[in-house]
């Protein structure tokens, strides 16, 4: 606007037909938006592929929601929920599949008195590379079943604990279901929430670190005594942390066993 | 618009934009960064 | 202009602004989609519930930074008042993409879960103590209220039973709900993303908005300071007939710090008040159109004799007394009642000389 002789002079500039919001609108003004729209159509259309072509890696997890999966083999219920099963592919032929309920209310899954014996378990399959997990409704008739026992079927044996040592580790500590397959990325702090959420609702932890050079493990993570942690783990969780345990190896996977007071954030 | 809600546009955005600038930046410079450790020799495992 | 409140009154600008952002919002939501579910060179696949929540936040941070940036463009070029006049459209779909994306993450993290999702947004994370832990969510809730309060307020009925000052003090709160934004996203998905494209990004947009509306606000405060000193007392010389083009106006500063819009028409000249009784829009900025001032935010209408709205609308606005003296126009400062008639200046035949 152009100030003129101590007043402003909109008319200066400005000749054209001004834009009446209930009129039809100017040349000029259809001109100005034949360019302007498309212009910033390509602004907002370039936005969204810029941000979702920058993404970080969503992470090798699977969640294989088109198929039931059956597991044949023995459930125990400490540290958590799990059957080992048979596994030609697994060290010593065992395969651990840890067993999640639908949702994040894993605590409320009723095994029955099953524990101990062989069963049939049927589900969605959630696989990160080596690591299974089956996620079952909450009433137990729907995925518990007695082992068909059809011949050539081994009887699995539960594995025995191996303690290899303590160490010091900086990671972090994930909600298993999530990491391994139904969110991807499901890490970090946009995650945070969701973690806590689910390991508060009985869906195990699992310690991830990872070296300089790439190489990554995932151990189930227990309190010292080897048992599930109480609310007292959950302000850790989704953080940035360094924890001392001891590590137990129990048939093909590692578990992390910590005191919450040997966690500390970084 | 009205003179007294100028100068409430100017005086907010004067106040708004490096209060806000200097607080996200301080804020993202506490980012944690991805960190790496160190295993242990019995941890033969390797992903 | 509301003789009687309709729910939203159509024309064919409304349709075309409305369908044009609805259509850039799902070649936006489509584009974002169908590029991030593409697999990596590793075969990994993005969760597509995750996906979309990062879809629709971004979408309607994107809107909100486009709706602020109108305000300002419109002050340096007229050719915004299109994208002005149905702003408030706009601002209700942003609040409807921020509900989606509010919506979906609370019940995708939140949800299925031991405890109630809207209490689990508040305890799940509680790690108020810390910055760097600080929920994030809280941030986006407080800027969601803000602009739930905005979209349900939006119609006309509110600006006139809530008070045109009230009104306009929860609408500002726009500005501290897009800084909350902007720490939502720092917080929250720049802690989890780390391109160095998504920092950028965002604070290229606040520098945007925010320098757009520093850089106007100087330019009506240096205009506010040049424009004539005054004396307290008496009538003010604003400009000569000639000075004034046809159907248009000029703008002079009053002692109380507004402003007077002058415009001649026919062989008249009559003083108004610079401020439309809507939304405050700057009359003088405007023209006279089937003989009314026309304001150019929204086309409200005043006869320029009375500042009375043309039938049927019934809205007025304040007058000034105007008389011509040695070739100048001036204008009692002291406004008249909003309606009250100012018999107009009546120039010579042949117009203004």
């Amino acid at each position: 606007m152009t100030l003129e002789k101590g007043v402003l002079n909109p008319a200066a500039k400005d000749k054209e037909d001004m834009f009446i919001g209930w009129a039809g609108a100017p040349a000029v003004d259809r001109r100005f938006l034949l360019v302007a729209l498309p212009a910033s159509l390509a602004v907002t259309t370039g936005a969204a592929y810029a941000v979702a072509s920058n993404l970080s890696d969503p992470g090798a997890g699977a969640w294989l929601t088109n198929a039931t999966h059956s597991v044949t083999g023995v459930l125990v219920n400490r540290p958590y929920p799990m059957i080992y099963t048979a596994d030609p592919a697994a060290p010593d032929g065992v395969r651990t599949v840890l067993v999640v309920a639908q949702g994040k209310c894993t605590s409320g899954l009723d095994l029955a008195g099953a524990t101990g014996r062989p069963v049939r378990a049927e589900g969605v399959l959630i696989q990160r590379k080596e690591r299974q997990m089956l996620e079952v409704p909450l009433f137990v008739d729907e995925w518990l079943f007695d082992a068909d026992g059809a011949a050539g079927e081994t009887a699995v044996a539960i594995p025995q604990e191996e303690p290899l040592g303590t160490a010091r580790l900086a990671g972090n500590i994930m909600d298993s279901k999530c990491f391994f397959g139904v969110m991807r990325p499901g890490r970090g702090k946009t995650h945070k929430a969701c973690a806590s959420l689910c390991i508060r609702g009985g869906i195990p932890p699992s310690f991830w670190a990872r070296t300089d050079s790439g190489r990554e493990v995932v151990m189930l993570m227990t309190d010292a005594d080897g048992n599930a942690f109480g609310e007292d783990i959950l302000p850790f969780v989704a953080d940035p942390v360094e924890a001392e345990g001891a590590i137990v190896r129990v048939g093909d996977i590692l578990q992390f066993r910590a005191d919450v007071s040997d966690i500390r954030r970084t | 618009m009205r003179r007294a809600h100028r100068r409430t546009h100017l005086l907010l955005w004067f106040l708004l934009a490096p209060l806000t600038a200097a607080a996200a930046i301080y804020a993202l410079s506490l980012a944690p960064q991805d960190q790496s450790t160190t295993f242990p020799d019995f941890i033969e495992q390797g992903e | 202009m509301g003789h009687q409140y309709q729910a939203i009154q159509w024309n064919g600008n409304k349709v075309v602004y409305d369908l044009y952002i609805l259509a850039a919002l799902a070649v936006f939501l489509v584009v974002f989609m169908v590029v991030g579910l593409m697999p990596t060179d590793a075969g990994h696949t993005a969760d597509p519930v995750v996906l979309m929540i990062r879809a629709l936040g971004v979408a309607a941070f994107t809107m909100l930074t486009i709706i602020l940036m109108i305000g300002p463009l419109a002050r340096m070029s007229k050719r915004f008042n299109p994208l002005l006049y149905n702003r408030r459209h706009l601002g209700v779909i942003t609040f409807f993409v921020a509900t989606a994306h509010f919506g979906l993450a609370l019940l995708w993290y939140h949800g299925g879960g031991p405890i109630n999702p809207l209490v689990s947004l508040f305890v799940s994370n509680a790690e108020y103590d810390s910055i760097p832990g600080f929920p994030f969510e809280i941030f986006g809730l407080v800027a969601f209220v803000v602009l739930f309060l905005m979209a349900a307020t939006s119609h006309d009925f509110w600006l006139n039973n809530l008070s045109a000052p009230v009104w306009k003090a929860l609408h500002m709160m726009v500005y501290p709900a897009y800084a909350l934004l902007v720490l939502h996203i720092v917080l929250g998905a720049l802690y989890t993303e780390k391109a160095a494209l998504y920092p950028v990004m965002t604070f290229g947009a606040f520098a945007l908005v925010s320098g757009l509306h520093l850089y106007t606000g100087l330019r009506e405060w240096a205009a506010d300071s040049g424009m004539r000193r005054l004396k307290k007392q008496g009538w003010i010389a604003v400009a000569a007939p000639g000075d004034i083009p046809l159907d248009r106006a000029v703008i002079a500063p009053l002692p109380n710090g507004e402003r007077v819009a002058v415009f001649r028409y026919d062989n008249k000249i009559s003083a108004i008040t610079n401020v439309c009784r809507h939304q405050n829009g700057p009359l003088g900025e405007g023209r006279i159109v089937d003989g009314c001032v026309t304001c150019p935010w929204h086309g409200w209408q005043y006869r320029p004799e009375d500042g009375v709205s043309p039938p049927p609308f019934t809205e007025k606005v304040a007058t000034y007394n105007a008389r011509l003296e040695n070739g100048m126009v001036m204008v009692d400062p002291r406004a008249n009642k909003p309606g009250e008639r100012a018999e107009p200046i009546l120039l010579p035949e042949g117009g203004a000389s």
